[in-house]
């Protein structure tokens, strides 16, 4: 099998490497290097960005839910629609901001139309969350699979090296371009491996375990229903939830989580890079919210089936019968779990290295570097990250396990900041930033390393993660709305209002999107709405048995799939038909560019951000710079 | 040295190569794994899913032309040719020493091929027309005596 793996492995590497070599034999700018000279095709975007949403959610971990939690956790699917929405809201109009604020980097925009270093701040920080501890859980989880499919022939700690080091040389030669390639190939992979052996698993491997054994969850989960509206629990590790932890608001609270990965400064780097058309559209209705959405609900239990969701390595009992079947069959599974996992590990580092290369190094501490200087700083802050992931997940794998799951929720905290920047300039800097802080003190004391920090240090906390069953994203953006509506009462007006107001001023003039009459807006919003409470919220529990013992008759229908299952698949074909409106007929997401004038707010004082480099970083530089010989002589 | 930006043609042929690796790093992979299946346990639904997926393959990459206003590059051809002529002379080898298979897999796979080189006839005549189709392998014209003028 060690050999099977081997070649298996070397396909996409050998791929990944001549891509690589293709492109720097074609780019030698600098920046091209870091944002691919802001022109990456449609085709790239549709593929690349379906493969990095269903990435950062991660199918991996999900299979394994949906195997120890059965439906309800096949419900977390639905979330994915919910990602298709978020970039129906935000993605063309952070992308025209961007354009008309001359701005190359999502932190950029928003400290540019906030006038707001610390915004500039709080994105990178997220992006370093997604960079770091989230690659390093990817990476972690990709070794320990490789480790384990081949038997411990292969160590977990030498697959940790080998794959980081071999990731940072092909970024480092590629640069960006080379990476999203790389990612929309892998996306493509993975996307018609699930096919492939989703249909290997329902014809191949004799009787169909999901009609015949069913899922096999751990005792007292509910394996066909939703365990109720809320469960007043102390949260995980303190109260166990009965029947299941995956309750409709875990369900709703988990999708608010899931839009934290599609507004991150990781994903939206993708966007901004990206030339204009109808590749936002198209991507995010029929690959995010249809075909991936679609794929992983209806196959996911047939997969989950075949595994055992109550032990650790939950993949084993799969893999076995796969390649008792044939080894191929069991190296295409491994290929399809590592293809998500190393796509994730890949996107989120590159994208948060070149996020902190233009924002950090080219702005503020070596401003003026030529196009080798830029590309050379480039490297060294991919090198830097790749040896602080390869540490993390070779050594202290627990360490990244523990950080990741702060990122969606701490990128979600950013969600009032983008209503503010694509449709209420009403919100202010100080309402945004205020927001976001106590949303992001919300999560952190609600996920594991704020627990565990301050059951260290102080007393132990009465709630645990995830209090009520309620994310902890969805905590902390609760908390995130109040304050910032209640600041944002009270600055609404003032000058810095009618700065902003000239960029919506813009968008209302050139840019405008057809809601239609009053009727038709409020139709279209109530019935997102009414889509979120039924598929995701409260009203999800309806479908417990609504299919299975309609409400409306004392008779039971005998469907042959559970009746959860059928609302999902129901709800799900509605979701994609409310993208679709949303960004196609709305034109949310279609992009028009034959009125967009390039910069035509990045020479507003307010609008950019003054000097570039503070006084004590330039000083600081210099002082570093220096070499000690010619201070002495200078004495 | 001074830096160079990419062309559009540049960033155009490099789009349309790297979207066309990408597909057929998918389909070749999901292809060679069924028709392993197939041939080795001669399943005969894998061995036509295995060329369905390269027929699904050659379709994605006409489209790819389509899409990007090109015909396939020599190279592509190259290779197209290189490796179906690899896998005829397999097959042929594979007829020739192990005879016990010639009835239960000669069928499917030979059928296999006839519909792969039906694909890319069909492609070729509808694109380029039937004499275009016919001088793409007429060698013989390629290397005689250029015209007078």
């Amino acid at each position: 099998m060690q050999g099977l793996l081997t070649i298996i492995l070397v396909l996409p590497a050998a791929y990944a490497l001549y891509m690589a070599a293709q492109v720097s034999r074609r780019v030698t700018n600098g920046s091209d290097h870091l944002d691919a000279g802001a022109s990456l095709t449609n085709w790239t975007y549709i593929f690349a960005a379906a493969g990095v949403l269903i990435a950062g959610l991660g199918p991996f971990d999900h299979l394994r839910l949906v195997a120890s939690y059965g439906y309800q956790a096949n419900m977390l699917f639905l979330s994915i629609v919910c990602m298709g929405l978020a970039g129906a809201l935000f993605q063309k109009r952070l992308w025209l901001a961007s354009r008309i604020l001359d701005a190359k980097s999502p932190g950029e925009v928003f400290a540019r139309y906030y006038d707001s270093p610390s915004i500039r701040i709080y994105m990178l920080g997220v992006a370093f969350l997604f960079a770091v501890p989230l690659a390093s859980y990817f990476l972690s989880e990709a070794a320990g699979l490789l480790a384990s499919a081949s038997a411990g022939a292969i160590s977990r700690l030498s697959v940790v090296f080998y794959i980081g080091i071999f990731t940072f040389i092909f970024a480092a030669l590629g640069g960006w371009r080379a990476v999203v390639y790389i990612t929309a190939a892998l996306s493509v992979l993975m996307g018609l491996l699930v096919i492939f052996l989703g249909g290997l698993i329902t014809t191949a491997l004799g009787d169909v375990a999901l009609f015949h054994d069913g899922l096999k969850v751990a005792q007292g989960v509910l394996v066909d229903a939703i365990p109720g509206v809320i469960q007043f629990t102390g949260g995980l590790g303190r109260t166990p939830a009965e029947g299941g932890v995956w309750t409709a608001l875990a369900i709703l609270s988990f999708a608010v989580s899931a839009v934290g990965i599609a507004i991150s400064p990781n994903f939206s780097f993708l966007g901004l890079t990206t030339k204009p058309g109808r590749g936002f559209a198209f991507s995010q209705v029929w690959i995010v919210a249809g075909l991936g959405a679609g794929l992983l609900m209806s196959l996911a239990p047939f997969f989950a089936a075949e595994m055992d969701g109550t032990k650790q390595d939950a993949f084993h009992a799969l893999f076995k019968k796969l390649t008792d079947l044939d080894g191929m069959a069991g190296a295409a599974l491994i290929l399809m779990l590592l293809a998500g996992l190393l796509l994730g590990f890949a996107y989120f580092a590159i994208s948060g290295a070149n996020i902190f290369a233009m924002e950090v190094v080219n702005r503020y501490l070596l401003p003026n570097l030529s196009h080798s200087g830029q590309h050379l700083s480039a490297r060294i802050v991919l090198a830097v990250t790749f040896a602080l992931i390869i540490f993390i997940s070779g050594f202290v794998p627990m360490l990244g396990a523990s950080f990741a799951p702060l990122a969606a929720g701490i990128s979600v905290q950013l969600f009032m900041a983008y209503l503010g920047l694509c449709w209420m300039p009403w919100l202010s800097r100080s309402a945004v930033l205020v927001g976001m802080c106590f949303g992001a003190s919300v999560v952190f004391f609600t996920e594991a390393p704020g627990l565990i920090l301050f059951d260290k240090l102080f007393v132990p906390l009465p709630w645990g993660r995830w209090p009520l069953t309620v994310h902890s994203a969805a905590w902390g953006l609760l908390v995130n709305i109040f304050f910032c509506l209640l600041v944002a009462i009270f600055n609404r007006k003032g000058v810095e209002r009618t700065h902003r107001d000239r960029l919506h001023d813009i968008f209302a003039r050139d840019h405008k999107t057809d809601f239609g009459g009053r009727a038709a807006r409020g139709a279209k919003w109530s019935l997102t709405l009414l889509w979120a409470f039924l598929a995701i919220g409260p009203g999800a529990v309806l479908g417990n048995t609504f299919f299975s013992k309609p409400i409306f008759s004392d008779m039971d229908v005998k469907l042959g799939i559970h009746s959860l299952w059928v609302w999902e698949i129901f709800f799900w074909v509605i979701g994609v038909f409310l993208v679709w409106w949303l960004a196609y007929r709305t034109q949310l997401s279609i992009v028009h560019t034959e009125r967009l004038r390039v910069g035509e707010l990045a020479e507003d004082p307010r609008l950019v951000t003054r000097q570039h480099q503070p006084q004590w970083l330039k000083q600081l530089v210099d002082r570093l710079s220096t070499r000690p010989a010619q201070t002495s002589r200078v004495r | 040295m001074t830096d160079r930006d990419m062309t559009d043609h540049e960033i155009k042929s490099l789009d349309r190569h790297a979207l066309v690796m990408a597909l057929w790093l998918g389909f070749a992979f999901v292809a060679v794994t069924l028709l392993k299946l197939g041939i080795e346990h001669g399943n005969l639904w894998a061995l036509s899913l295995g060329f369905a997926s390269v027929l699904i393959g050659f379709i994605a990459h006409v489209l790819v032309n389509i899409v990007f206003k090109t015909l396939f590059t020599p190279k592509e051809v190259a290779l197209g040719l290189s490796v179906f002529a690899i896998c005829l002379l397999w097959f042929g080898l594979a007829v020739f020493f192990y005879p016990q298979y010639r009835m239960t897999l000669f069928l499917p796979i030979a059928l296999g091929f006839v519909v792969l080189t039906s694909a890319v006839i069909f492609t070729m005549i509808t694109w380029l027309g039937v004499r275009g189709a016919f001088e793409s392998f007429d060698i013989i014209r390629r290397f005689g005596p250029e015209k007078k003028r």
